[in-house]
């Protein structure tokens, strides 16, 4: 299984289908297609980087089952979809079933195979290229200062957001960043507590952290580091520099 | 003529292999006269038979051995059937026969020979077992005459052949030597060509100086970004013309026998260190793995030309990079011990695209690219690989490639290099790394206490020059030519003199001898660097006995000569750089000042640029300042009306503490100085649990917290009311909602944010637009709660 593409539709002979293949392998990128309701899709278990789904013939319930599973399989795999839906509501139906995270590209039908293609192949190019990028996963309660983080970091880091401990523990499992940017002062559980949780999981002990804080008093720094985190960074350091220090901590 | 023959070949055979027969027979079972004779020839006959058989004889067989052979069995037939019939007039008349039946051969060559040998044999025959009688010697002369006859006869015929193949050979001659003078014309023009080349490198280097150095004072002085941009592409164009020169003066240097492989010692790992930096930065451009695998047990000082071996390795490592799209790119050393010498293994493996079968060939060729439609967006003269089989060809080696097309190549080559230091380089990779480190803790220096002389003829490589060390601040004095130069050393001592060797009237080898023998000059012991624009092998060699310290070829590289100045000033003439020198400002990152920020009372603009990087950010971070003011406003309420029921509410306290800290860090961010500050004061009263402080401020504090909403609404426009679309399509929306819904669950901002906008543009009811603005409040804080019950409440309300 070389290929790079593989489409999932309700029938892989289909037209657009069929015209999808060849209008990928023009542009030299390998593609499948597989039908979601024969046995050739319920047997595979690897998937390419990216999968595209599709539409039309998936309102039976043999077929959701399928969608289903595959979803469950990009999310596994960290695969990317994209869908060619036949109208608004079978859109809809795709929004509902898969995490948006995973979705790249959203087109209702007529489509022009070509230019989807080509939309295909700068996905996979993109892909290639992230995937060697490092992660960093940002825990703050404020979304402000997730949002300044990700616009700060995303073009050389592949960035993931949290806002709790909850949701943070959940990115780690899923992201497996390489390094997380954990804010100290947070409601309910707060920073510290989870680099706590963090240190006492195995799988998770390793995790690089710095801690992100406004605070500058000794007593709050000194208790910061008693955590072993990596370091902490300064809220007010201006962003060049925040970007300077992990771009350092990644070069060692 | 040959099918004549092939005709005389099988009748003669079957001819004689019946009578052969016939004549053993009859000698084994009557009593023959002569047996002794009879049966030698019988068996010649059959044995004679059996080889010719046995050997094929076609046109490539000598043919005339075969005729010969023939012949001789011819006659040793004749001889027996004339024994057996006792009649020497049988056996004359037969020979006569046999004489004639040369002719059959059409071949004048083949039948002089016949009749010549035919004549020896029959002689030899005649003597031994005939009697030399009278009709014996008349029958000889006979057959003489018959066979002259017919030999001046044909003469004539053999004469013209003889003659046409004559004339063949002339102008077969002439042709020949008319190719040798037109080969000697062509190569000679080669050769003047190649010459030419040669010379003319100092001549077309010397511009190509003058364009880089200039560029690179440009792009150090400019303060204008869109100025330094082109800068930099001129410096990359003139870089690509740099290196396409040089590979066509290369390869004409080859092609004219000019070539020559320098050897003088080099250190291994700075050789490897130099190529392994060059590409692994052209690497990392495309997203290929540099991989590398050098032995560790390789010595670390050897001899031979190092220049061209790093010329070797880059090329095929450019080649490698160009012709892989992804992947990697593999560089693997091994060596082996021989006596005093060092046999080094190099190969080079891509996962590019491969070499055709083939296109194997077309490799070498000078000027063609393999697989023009599939590579011909990748760059190059196609001149890389046939100056390095060249020079590999001249180092005794030569470059082996094995290759797969679609999936990767492998180059490979060895070179046998002699040892001077056997020290193992050991482990490479930490070298590197180390080596880099290094460099980038280098401090610039200034000397404005050093005096330097710069003498070359060309006044532009006179500005680039100054211009390169301007920032080293040096006293900078200058001369067009030798005679300016003397007259300057004489009175005025320098630190240090860069010389450049081709001048006129007085060049460079000619003022360093004179200066040196100044009586009155005070530059006798000055280090002088010799410039030059022609690096030949040997330079080093030739400056140095000339009486230079040291030598810089053209164009000069800035780093290069500061290294150089470096090593060679003083300590005490050397000072350290300031951090905020000028240039050193004009380096860094600039800060885009993109956005008109309107004034804003509570908001410092500029303090806020200071934190964050452009503009565009800024206006991101008000934005969704903007969109949670009041939301985070609601909840610090919350707390502090808890507060105010209960003083000894811990868990509002600390709820309260954590949420104006977020408070203050938020303000902070886009320069909202004072209500920072104010959240800054109830975040210590809440962590010193100072409730009077908190009970008295907190409300004061909420007032103008909200009232950011309103400075900062024009700065976000909503756009006009006119701008919105209807919504057509309820079932459009839904499936935006749900969309964001699932998006801000996943942390997916860019999603959300998209998402966000496209729900504004619709025109919704009153009630919905209120929902929606709420929603843009909880989408900017990642609420996924809010924005999932928000998203329900509001699909029902459409």
């Amino acid at each position: 299984m070389g290929e790079n593409i593989l489409i999932v539709a309700s029938n892989s002979k289909s037209f657009t289908t069929v015209a999808l293949i060849s209008a990928l392998e023009a542009g030299e990128v390998q593609a499948r297609a597989v039908s979601a309701t024969k046995e050739d899709f319920a047997t595979i278990d690897k998937l390419p980087p990216i999968c595209i789904v599709n539409g039309g013939g998936f309102d039976n319930d043999g077929a959701m089952a399928q969608l289903i599973r595959l979803r469950d399989m990009c999310l596994d795999q960290r695969t990317k979809v994209m869908f060619v839906a036949t109208d608004i509501d079978e859109m809809d139906t795709f929004n509902r079933t898969f995490a948006q995270e995973l979705v790249i590209e959203k087109l209702i039908r007529p489509i022009v195979p070509a230019e989807v293609a080509e939309l295909t192949k700068a996905h996979l190019d993109k892909l290639e290229q992230m995937k060697d990028r490092k992660s960093v996963l940002v825990v703050d309660d404020s979304g402000m200062v997730l949002r300044s983080m990700m616009t700060l970091l995303e073009k050389e880091y592949n960035v993931s957001l949290a806002n709790s401990a909850t949701t943070a523990l959940a990115a780690i499992s899923k992201h497996s960043p390489d390094l997380v940017l954990l804010d100290y002062e947070m409601p309910v559980i707060s920073g510290a507590k989870l680099l706590e949780m963090i240190r006492a999981e195995e799988s998770m002990r390793d995790l690089p952290v710095f801690f992100l804080t406004s605070k500058g008093d000794p007593e709050t720094v000194k208790s910061v580091l008693g955590l072993k985190p990596e370091g902490y960074l300064l809220k007010t350091t201006p962003s060049n520099e925040i970007l300077k220090m992990i771009r350092q901590f990644f070069e060692k | 003529m040959n099918n004549y023959f092939k005709v005389a070949k099988y009748y003669s055979v079957l001819n004689h292999f019946i009578v052969g027969l016939i004549a053993t027979i009859f000698t084994y079972f009557w009593q023959v006269p002569h047996p002794e004779i009879m049966l030698p020839f019988g068996c010649i006959w059959i044995i004679g038979y059996v080889i010719l058989r046995a050997v094929k004889a076609d046109e490539k067989a000598p043919k005339y051995l075969f005729c010969i052979l023939y012949d001789a069995i011819y006659l040793a037939q004749v001889a027996t059937i004339s024994v057996l019939f006792q009649s020497d007039t049988l056996f004359y008349g037969l020979c006569v026969l046999v004489g004639v039946q040369s002719f059959l051969y059409f071949d004048k060559v083949v039948i002089y020979i016949l009749l010549a040998f035919q004549m020896v044999a029959l002689s030899i025959y005649a003597m031994l077992v005939v009697h030399p009688s009278i009709i014996g010697i008349i029958g000889f002369v006979v057959f003489f005459l018959i066979a002259g006859w017919l030999f001046v006869r044909y003469l004539d015929i053999f004469e013209k052949q003889a003659n046409i193949s004559k004339n063949h050979r002339q102008s077969l001659d002439d042709m020949l030597q008319l190719v040798d003078e037109k080969y000697e014309e062509a190569s000679q023009a080669t050769k003047a060509k190649s010459q030419f080349l040669a010379n003319m490198s100092h001549e077309i280097r010397t511009p190509i100086n003058a364009i880089l150095g200039l560029n690179t004072m440009i792009m150090r002085e400019s303060e204008e970004d869109s100025i330094k941009t082109y800068a930099q592409d001129i410096d990359g164009s003139s870089k690509t013309l740099l290196s396409l020169i040089n590979d066509i003066l290369d390869i004409s240097k080859i092609e004219s026998g000019k070539m020559e492989i320098i050897e003088q010692k080099y250190r291994l790992p700075s050789l490897l260190n130099d190529v392994i930096n060059m590409i692994s930065i052209k690497a990392e451009d495309k997203g290929l793995a540099l991989q590398v695998d050098v032995e560790e047990t390789l010595p670390s000082e050897l001899i031979g030309d190092d220049v061209r071996i790093k010329q070797i390795l880059i090329n095929i490592l450019n080649n490698a990079v160009k012709y892989t799209p992804k992947g990697s790119i593999t560089l693997q050393i091994a060596g082996e011990c021989e006596g005093s010498s060092a046999r080094l293994k190099f190969a080079i493996a891509d996962t590019g695209v491969g070499i055709k079968e083939e296109d194997m060939d077309k490799l070498f060729d000078s000027f063609s690219r393999i697989d023009e439609k599939r590579n011909h967006q990748i760059e190059g003269t196609g001149l890389g690989m046939s100056i390095t089989t060249n020079l590999l060809a001249l180092m005794n080696s030569e470059l082996e490639v094995d290759s797969v097309y679609g999936e990767g190549s492998t180059f490979r080559f060895t070179l046998v290099q002699k040892i001077v230091n056997e020290a193992p380089i050991g482990d490479l990779k930490k070298r590197i790394k180390e080596s880099k480190e290094k460099y980038t803790y280098k401090e610039k220096f200034i000397a404005p206490q050093a005096k330097v002389l710069v003498v070359d003829d060309n006044d532009i490589n006179r500005q680039v020059f100054k211009g390169l060390l301007r920032p080293l601040q040096l006293q900078i004095e200058e001369a067009d030519g030798g005679a300016k130069a003397l007259a300057l050393t004489e009175n005025t001592k320098y630190d240090l003199i860069f010389l450049d060797h081709m001048m006129p009237e007085m060049d460079g080898i000619e003022t360093l001898q004179r200066m040196r023998q100044q009586e009155e000059g005070k530059n006798q012991e000055t280090y002088v660097v010799a410039l030059t624009a022609n690096a030949i092998g040997g330079a080093k060699e030739m400056y140095l006995e000339a009486g230079f310290q040291n030598y810089l070829s053209k164009p000069i590289d800035a780093a290069k000569l500061e290294d150089l100045l470096d090593e060679v000033l003083p300590a005490e003439l050397k000072q350290k750089a300031q951090a905020g020198s000028k240039t050193e400002q004009a380096q860094s990152e600039k800060q885009e000042e993109t956005i008109e920020f309107p004034l804003i009372e509570g908001v410092d603009w500029a303090a806020a640029r200071l934190h964050l990087p452009d503009d565009e950010m800024i206006l991101e971070i008000v934005k969704a300042f903007y969109y949670t003011v009041d939301d985070e406003a609601d909840y610090l309420e919350t707390m502090y009306q808890r507060l105010v029921t209960s003083q000894m509410d811990e868990e509002a306290l600390s709820s309260y503490r954590i949420k104006v800290h977020a408070m203050k860090s938020t303000s902070y961010m886009f320069g909202a100085f004072p209500i920072a500050g104010m959240a800054a004061t109830l975040e210590f009263a809440a962590r010193d649990e100072d409730l009077d402080y908190i009970l008295t401020t907190t409300p004061y504090f909420l007032v103008r917290w909200r009232a950011y909403k309103e400075k900062l609404k024009a700065l976000v426009a909503d756009g006009d009311a006119s701008d919105k679309v209807e919504v057509t399509d309820k079932q459009e929306i839904v499936q935006k909602v749900h969309a964001l819904q699932e998006a801000i669950e996943a942390f997916d901002m860019h999603a959300g944010d998209a998402l966000m906008e496209e729900l504004k543009g619709y025109a919704f009811s009153e009630e919905v637009e209120a929902l929606l603005e709420e929603m843009a409040g909880a989408v900017m804080n990642f609420d996924a709660d809010k924005v999932r019950s928000l998203g329900d409440e509001m699909i029902s309300k459409l």
